[in-house]
């Protein structure tokens, strides 16, 4: 497949994105303000995915390698949009349904995700590059124009923002609180 | 997968969640990628079949707009003369009369000023000229009607008069244009001589003119009957008409009276300067032949077909992992096996017009209406049931269920019923027809149409989510939809009319129903269509 996109054979292409394109489009969802965003940041992405195959040299998972053009390719729309002024307010979170589904392991993996896009466009940039995409604090800084530092308090007002809205949805439980006296752990939902 | 997880493990469970979630995107944005990073290949597409419409028809316009300005100018020219012309003509007319006896003669001179010396001054008077058109093969024809004195004064009684008329070249000193043997033909007139005022026997008759009609030749004859009168004056309607109205100058009249007029005499045109100039008017002056003649053709058609229909279970939704248990099942099942249809009539009708592109290649394009039906087999119970439709959500990439009841079960009831899915449409088929093999008249022909399609209305039953009912459910109908034909025929030309007849095969190409209900159907047309086309010229 890797060998028919390098001569630009049109099945090995379609068979790539089909095979990589779920995944990257819920990465772009996680960064994007709505699905048609998400759409528009996967179709640049995989648009220089293509353009720039020859630049693969084999060093690790390709999945590893398209995701990292499509992690950039949200930022820069990001940053050319501007859309880093955007703010939700996050007690709105609570009201925001999600249908039932019946498969609980992708259903909470999509409440997952909806959550995360509740956060502020900043904070959630930061939260994605860092927690799950692995980036460190200094290429996020490099990446976003901003300072490690910014990023760093970023990334920890994001998560407490997170945690409030995933125990709120009742997804997660607070830690556990050892009372001095009984030693004995309780769990508080 | 459990809740409790604590938020130390938060960045744990982002990343495993994360990697969990998938999304699907829509086939636009594939198709967006390709037609960028394959830019020569881009698909065609309903747009680009509208822009072929429209620049057929604007094709035609335009090349009958062009045609009636040639007719209108060559009308025009017809009208004028080519240099210096004016709008009057001037006739020189004859009459003879077979009865010589105490009747003179007066022929007109060609003066502009012409008069006639008599008492009477209604002589002198002399109508407008008149134009009128023919109808194809003689272009235009002046009338200008004066009088003329034909008697002297003596009584005539009881007498019958031969009047024949005579065709003779127009004449107008001024253009001094040579009339040599051989183009006479293009120089055509007739006379008609109208004694209305006197005899109250209008003897107006349009003479009939051709090419063939040379200076000089009886156009025709009357037998006119005096009695008791005495004829003072003729009223001559001098007519012309020809293909092309060029002045020349007499250059012979055969008469049978002795009494002529002394202008009626032969002149010699042959000099260059004469010559050249008939030769430029008729140049500039010849009949120009309409671009699109012969080439644009106006067809009427019609198919009786029968209707076949196929079920899939929509793809996407085999992929999707929220669907319903149950109708995750169901759609495991191959669905033409679960349910009992039947083909039925389907019917098409249309108009186009077909273009002549190259030869044994014509472009065509048209408006047909359609009718399509199959027959569900189904039983009717007498009271209605609970039933489910599966419907797919593509914006959040899930499924999820319609409530409806239905007294049409698939497997049993109390008695069977057929239901009639029908569909009424509106479609513009564009294509192309191409001659295999023949001659002009008997020919063998190909033809492919794309045809997009307008749903007009209809009636739907579709398969419920358990396939065990049948729902009707007219709203999902698709409004738009597209339509792929092909087509083979013989034609046979006779009496300026092409007929054809041959097979055709017609294929639906998107689903029936709305994209969200998780069961596709196409339909299938195997027809005979009968056509008659005819060229317009």
């Amino acid at each position: 497949m890797l060998a028919g996109c390098l001569t630009n054979n049109a099945a090995s292409q379609e068979a790539l994105y089909s095979r990589f394109s779920p995944r990257m489009l819920g990465v772009c969802y996680r960064f994007a303000k709505n699905r048609e965003d998400a759409e528009d940041m996967l179709q640049e992405g995989f648009i220089k995915v293509f353009s720039q195959i020859h630049q693969y040299r084999g060093e690790g998972a390709l999945e590893g390698w398209i995701r990292r053009i499509v992690v950039h390719t949200c930022i820069n729309v990001l940053k050319k949009n501007k859309k880093f002024s955007d703010s939700v307010d996050i007690t709105f979170a609570s009201g925001i349904g999600i249908r039932e589904e019946s498969i609980p392991s992708i259903m909470q993996a999509k409440e997952v995700v909806e959550c995360i896009r509740l956060l502020p466009i900043g904070y959630r940039t930061v939260l994605n590059l860092y927690a799950i995409e692995g980036y460190s604090h200094k290429e996020i800084g490099n990446m976003l124009d901003i300072e490690e530092s910014t990023s760093r308090s970023q990334y920890t007002r994001a998560k407490a923002m997170l945690e409030d809205v995933l125990v709120k949805k009742k997804i997660i439980l607070k830690p556990r609180v050892k009372t001095p006296f009984f030693g004995i752990a309780s769990a508080t939902k | 997968m459990d809740r409790n997880f604590h938020i130390d493990d938060l960045e744990r469970l982002l990343r495993e969640k994360s990697d969990e979630f998938r999304m699907y995107p829509s086939k636009r944005i594939w198709n967006s990628i390709y037609n960028n990073i394959h830019p020569g290949r881009k698909w065609p597409s309903v747009a680009m079949s509208i822009t072929l419409i429209i620049a057929l028809l604007s094709v035609g316009y335009l090349n009958t707009r062009n045609a009636n300005l040639y007719s209108e100018a060559r009308t025009y020219n017809s009208l004028q003369k080519p240099s210096t012309q004016t709008a009057d003509k001037k006739f020189v007319s004859q009459i003879t009369v077979n009865d010589h006896s105490n009747i003179k003669y007066i022929a007109n001179s060609d003066d502009k000023n012409e008069t006639v010396t008599t008492s009477d001054n209604d002589l002198n008077s002399s109508k407008n000229a008149e134009t009128i058109k023919f109808n194809p093969g003689v272009a235009l024809a002046t009338v200008k009607q004066h009088a003329v004195p034909v008697i002297s004064g003596n009584l005539m009684k009881d007498k019958t008069f031969q009047v024949s008329q005579y065709a003779i070249p127009l004449t107008d000193n001024k253009l001094n244009i040579p009339v040599t043997p051989g183009n006479e033909a293009s120089i055509v007139r007739g006379v008609n001589i109208n004694m209305v005022e006197i005899f109250n026997d209008p003897l107006s008759k349009i003479i009939p003119t051709s090419t063939d009609v040379h200076s000089g030749d009886l156009i025709n004859t009357r037998e006119i009957l005096i009695n008791n009168s005495i004829i003072e004056k003729v009223l001559i309607n001098d007519i012309a008409v020809s293909e092309y109205m060029v002045p020349s100058r007499v250059s012979h009249v055969n008469t049978i009276s002795d009494n002529i007029n002394p202008a009626l005499t032969n002149k010699n045109f042959n000099n260059t300067e004469d010559k050249e100039w008939l030769e430029n008017y008729a140049l500039y002056n010849r009949p120009v032949s309409k671009k699109w003649a012969n080439k644009l053709s106006w067809q009427m058609y019609a198919t009786p077909s029968i209707v076949y229909r196929s079920l899939y279970s929509d793809p996407n939704f085999q992929n999707t992992f929220n669907a319903a248990p149950l109708a995750v099942s169901a759609s495991t099942q191959n669905i033409n096996e679960v349910v009992v249809h039947k083909p039925s009539i389907g019917f098409e009708m249309g108009t186009g017009i077909q273009y002549s592109i190259l030869r044994g290649l014509k472009l065509k394009a048209g408006l047909q209406l359609n009718y399509t039906r199959y027959n569900s087999i189904a039983f009717e119970n007498s009271h209605p049931v609970a039933t489910k439709l599966t419907m797919h959500d593509f914006t959040m990439n899930t499924s999820y269920e319609l409530y409806r009841t239905t007294p049409y079960s698939n497997k049993s009831g109390l008695e069977a019923v057929k239901l009639h899915n029908q569909t009424f449409q509106v479609s513009l088929p564009v294509g192309v027809d191409m001659k295999l093999t023949g001659s002009e008249r008997f020919q063998w022909n190909l033809g492919v149409t794309i045809q997009p399609t307008y749903v007009i209305g209809g009636k739907s039953y579709l398969i419920s989510s358990d396939r065990r009912n049948y729902v009707r459910e007219t709203s999902m109908l698709n409004k738009w939809n597209l339509n792929a034909g092909i087509e083979t025929f013989i034609s046979y030309k006779v009496n300026g009319l092409t007929w054809q007849v041959g097979p055709q095969f017609r294929t639906q190409l998107f689903t029936t129903n709305s994209r969200k209900f998780a069961v596709e159907e196409r339909l299938v047309n195997y027809g005979l269509k009968v056509g008659v086309s005819k060229t317009i010229k």
